[in-house]
């Protein structure tokens, strides 16, 4: 059989691909069921306030409403949302405990899905339409009558923790949810002895994570097997299960919850959400099969919003550019809530120190309560916001420094040989932070090459239109494949037919030929002759998602373990009928033979048959063909990578076209280079919309400013280059195919690259950028600001060469 | 509650009749996946912009959302599930998008298989900028659209990678 780790699959074409050619995919909203109804919420048009009362008799008055519910009606159904138990919940409390510092907290508040008495943001779920019609449940939902007072809202995140701000929880002291503090090293020191101390304060702007696809569920009760069984447009079908059994008081067995073709997730769809539970009581109690599909303006108001963190980081570097220490004080703006608590600021933290020898380290994180859309990770999730602090303040720091960019980094990257490197701290998982593997010199090297970075960079370039053309580095680490388990069922029927099924459960990522491949490849068969089942409860019973970078390390691994488990099974079986030894023995082309003599053969459907139960085989090794993994990653591995951007600035019009952008990454073997690399180009487009478009606004009053495609612009075809990418593949030591995750890496560099291009654009103008995205307004304003002389305001000179 | 006002309407969709009475508000798109089953075509904004719903109206592309299913009466429609040839075989652009991974969730391509579809079958002898202008219609959030720039090339025939369209 092939070794572990090798490649599965060269080709580009994708057994999902047919269907989605076609139109015969069946997302969401493709879905129906007889006697479907429709459901339309009732959303808060107020940011903050008193919910005196809901008239509902208009509306259900209305052509076809079965129902029209409210907060009041619902809760003491329902109670309030348990916080989720989704990844944030399972690491945090052995986290702060390990954290042991008094200053550390995290403060969680059980919300209602549905407001009863106050609201808190723009598109918190006031009452529940339930008509025969998604037309008419739009019209029954425009005669819902709402009567609310409007209270302060609190909107800026920095205004938020001044004493007397307006509360978002009355019974909280302040608006603060969390608080985490990490530190190596004495950092007061370590600055103190600094040749130069450069300050910056750098924001990465809120964004929304918008697939294509919007959320939607639907739900159905069965009244003979009394079992509720709900579709979700979700990254996560099993916690959703769970989050729904303790929510409606029901065993988890009675309770399946199937992701059918989801459009795109990239984090948004991995959390258990009000609507989710909304309709599930409403298929319980009404009798009715329900379904809501988001629109637009619901998923910018409703659905997760993500980074928005504000830094004020230091670095202290000593006479020959080496890093003594960082310290970092960050707010993040969770919005109304943040539903999977320390992951996002904790990634921050735990990425903060990348791919350089950090030797004293402070960071401290502080999330807010404000009245927007709750915040929780989308791709990147923490990191982009880390590497935009780590490697812009390198940046300033070298200019400070009188240095080259790219050779200050030089001399502060981890060696190679010092692999495994120990960063000093803990990951969220509870296991010190350790870089398992990689060549972080290499990869920097290499993107360096292929960006054709001269020695030294010539300033201020313009191209044929006059533009400057800037360059710009980005490295970064990623804790990828991280815990605590996913599941995968491998089991061979009766005719000799390998169904797979796993926990994980894809938003486009190919899931289905990567792990028939897997399975194939161990079982010695075609991978035609695999099925794959994904997102679904009843077909694995425990299982976790596809979020965080961690389905072809987690799930491959369970994937390949339960295949080689049913192998070792089947050739234990033919071993014993020849009396050889299993070792003497392989699977090729679906039949077991003694290894490179293909004379005495056993086709591997006339085994299958014989575990049917009363069989043969069955009677003496147990009936059934399968196997069950749940593999549990030790803690992440590591992958990592360099981004170089090269842009050309426009400074009549503040517009940037990102003219080249180089990637090296390091995900270990590559197990569908197609995948990886699609993988990674379309996280690039994420990152270059952070970094140059997309950022969701708020006014005062806490009303979104562009909640709509129009106005909050996501990267076009015009707007992202063809990259050039590369691979390293260093294998990981922790897990049995020697991969590390891809998913999210495209997304975490960007920001820093593209930002650090343009400041080189426009060094000698004294332009600084100090947050993403770089709107043509935003960077008109910095020119502004620049040409009177004033600065950023936040570098402070302690005696480098200039 | 008196009745809603209804209408018929006549469409040819994907070579075959298909007359219905609507109400006059039904969209397009609402009459293609709710009553003739055509799930294919997707709604993503639902105003105009993202392209997902985009299927061939009299040989143009059009988004499905913003048209009034009773102001296409009579007009000749296809949609995806209607590209292909009658044994289900991939056009050469289906198969580019296979071959050059154009696509990773699948929810816009159907619009961008309509739509470059149609500005195929009206120029098969395009430049890389004007399909480059056609895929800049769309939203796609997974594959940074390297991969449908590549794909729709391949099918024009062109070479793979091309100067692209400066803004």
């Amino acid at each position: 059989m092939t070794g572990a780790g090798s490649q599965v699959t060269e080709s580009a074409s994708r057994r999902e691909d047919a269907r989605f050619l076609h139109g015969t995919g069946r997302y969401l909203d493709d879905l129906s069921v007889a006697g479907l109804h429709h459901i339309a919420f009732v959303r808060s048009t107020v940011a903050h306030g008193i919910l005196h009362g809901v008239t509902t008799a208009e509306a259900f008055a209305m052509p076809g409403v079965t129902a029209v519910l409210t907060g009041r009606d619902l809760s003491r159904r329902l109670g309030h949302l348990a916080p989720s138990k989704a990844d944030g919940g399972v690491f945090e409390e052995k986290l702060l405990s390990q954290l042991g510092d008094s200053r550390s907290f995290i403060r969680r508040e059980a919300r209602p899905p549905i407001a009863v008495d106050r609201v808190r943001h723009v598109g918190e779920i006031i009452s529940v339409v339930i008509a025969d019609d998604p037309y008419r449940a739009e019209d029954a939902a425009e005669r819902v009558g709402v009567d609310i007072s409007e209270l302060d809202p609190v909107v800026d995140p920095g205004r938020a923790l001044e004493d007397g701000s307006p509360l978002l929880y009355d019974h909280w002291p302040d608006n603060r949810s969390l608080h985490l503090h990490v530190s190596k090293g004495d950092i007061d020191t370590a600055l103190a002895r600094a040749r130069t101390v450069s300050r910056r304060r750098l924001h990465s702007g809120r964004v929304s994570a918008n697939p294509i696809e919007p959320r939607g569920v639907m739900a159905a009760f069965d009244s003979r097997t009394g079992h509720l069984t709900v579709w979700s447009s979700t990254q996560i079908p099993h916690p959703v299960r769970t989050f729904l059994a303790d929510a409606l008081g029901l065993p988890a067995g009675c309770i399946r919850v199937i992701a059918p073709d989801v459009g795109g997730g990239f984090g948004c769809k991995a959390i258990p959400y009000p609507e989710e539970l909304l309709c599930a009581v409403c298929a319980l109690d009404h009798r009715v099969p329900v379904k809501w599909v988001e629109d637009r303006w619901e998923h910018f108001t409703s659905a997760i919003h993500s980074r928005d963190q504000i830094h004020d980081i230091e670095i202290g570097l000593d006479e020959n550019g080496r890093i003594l220490g960082v310290r970092d004080n960050f707010i993040v703006d969770t919005g109304a809530a943040n539903p999977l608590g320390v992951v996002q600021p904790y990634n921050t933290i735990a990425h903060l120190c990348g791919c350089y020898e950090v030797p004293t380290l402070e960071a401290t994180a502080t999330a807010v309560v404000t009245n927007k859309a709750p915040l929780s990770p989308y791709r990147g999730a923490g990191r982009p916001e880390a590497v935009f602090a780590m490697e812009r303040i390198l940046d300033v720091a070298a200019r400070q420094a009188g240095m080259d960019p790219f050779e200050l980094r030089r001399r502060n990257l981890i060696p190679a040989g010092s692999m495994p490197y120990e960063v000093g701290f803990n990951y969220r998982d509870g296991n010190p932070i350790v870089y398992d593997s990689g060549d972080f010199p290499a990869c920097f090297e290499r993107a360096v090459t292929l960006a054709g970075v001269p020695s030294k960079p010539t300033r201020s370039n313009t191209d044929s239109r006059g533009r400057r053309i800037g360059v710009g580095v980005a490295a970064y680490v990623e804790g990828t494949g991280v815990g605590p388990f996913e599941g995968a069922l491998v089991r061979m029927d009766e005719t000799g037919h390998v169904t797979v099924a796993v926990g994980a459960c894809p938003q486009g990522q190919g899931h289905e030929t990567v792990f028939a491949h897997l399975a194939a490849t161990a079982l010695g068969m075609k991978p035609t002759d695999v099925h794959v089942i994904t997102g679904d409860t009843d077909a694995v019973p425990y299982g976790w998602g596809t979020l965080a970078s961690r389905s072809a390390v987690v799930a491959g691994s369970a994937v390949y373990e339960a295949a080689t488990d049913l192998r070792r099974r089947i050739l234990a079986t033919v071993a014993a009928d020849w009396e050889i030894s299993v070792d003497d023995l392989e699977i090729v082309e679906s039949s077991v033979r003694v290894a490179g003599t293909p004379t005495r053969t056993l086709l591997l459907n006339e085994i299958a048959a014989e575990f049917s139960p009363g069989q043969r085989r069955a009677r003496t090794f147990g009936p059934g063909l399968e196997s069950v993994s749940y593999w549990e990653p030790p803690t992440v591995t590591f992958a990592s990578g360099t981004h170089v951007a090269r842009v050309a600035v426009d400074t009549e019009t503040g517009i940037v076209e990102i003219i080249g952008y180089v990637v090296v990454h390091d995900c270990g073997p590559l197990l569908a280079p197609a995948i990886v690399e699609g993988q990674i180009t379309g996280g690039v487009a994420q990152g270059i919309g952070a970094a140059l478009y997309e950022e969701i606004r708020y006014d005062h009053d806490g009303q979104p400013l562009n909640p709509n495609l129009m106005d909050y612009l996501l990267p076009t075809s015009d707007t992202v280059p063809d990259l050039v990418i590369s691979h390293l593949q260093t294998p990981s030591p922790l897990n049995p195919l020697g991969i590390k995750g891809v998913g999210e890496a495209g997304a975490i560099a960007p920001p820093a690259a593209v930002a650090n291009a343009i400041e080189n654009a426009l060094e000698d103008l004294g332009v600084s950028i100090d947050k993403v995205p770089v709107s043509p307004g935003y960077l008109l304003e910095q020119l502004a600001v620049a040409s009177v002389g004033k600065g950023s305001g936040f570098i402070t000179d302690r005696g480098g060469p200039d | 509650m008196t009745a809603p006002e209804t209408r018929s309407v006549s469409l040819q969709v994907n070579g075959r009749l298909a007359t219905h009475r609507i109400e006059p508000r039904l969209l397009l798109v609402d009459l293609l996946r709710s009553l003739l089953g055509l799930t294919g075509t997707h709604v993503g904004c639902s105003y105009g912009v993202c392209g997902a719903c985009t299927v061939i109206v009299d040989g143009s592309p059009a988004r499905s959302c913003l048209l009034l299913a009773a102001s296409v009466d009579g007009a000749e429609v296809r949609t995806v599930e209607g590209l292909a040839d009658e044994r289900g075989r991939n056009t050469e652009l289906q198969q580019a998008f296979s071959d050059e991974h154009g696509l990773q969730c699948g929810f816009c391509t159907p619009g961008l298989l309509c739509s470059l579809t149609a500005f195929l079958e009206g120029d098969p002898n395009p430049t890389p900028v004007a399909i480059d202008e056609v895929i800049a219609g769309h939203l796609c959030r997974c594959t940074g659209y390297s991969g449908i720039r590549r794909a729709a090339r391949r099918a024009a025939g062109l070479p793979l990678t091309a100067e692209r369209t400066k803004p």
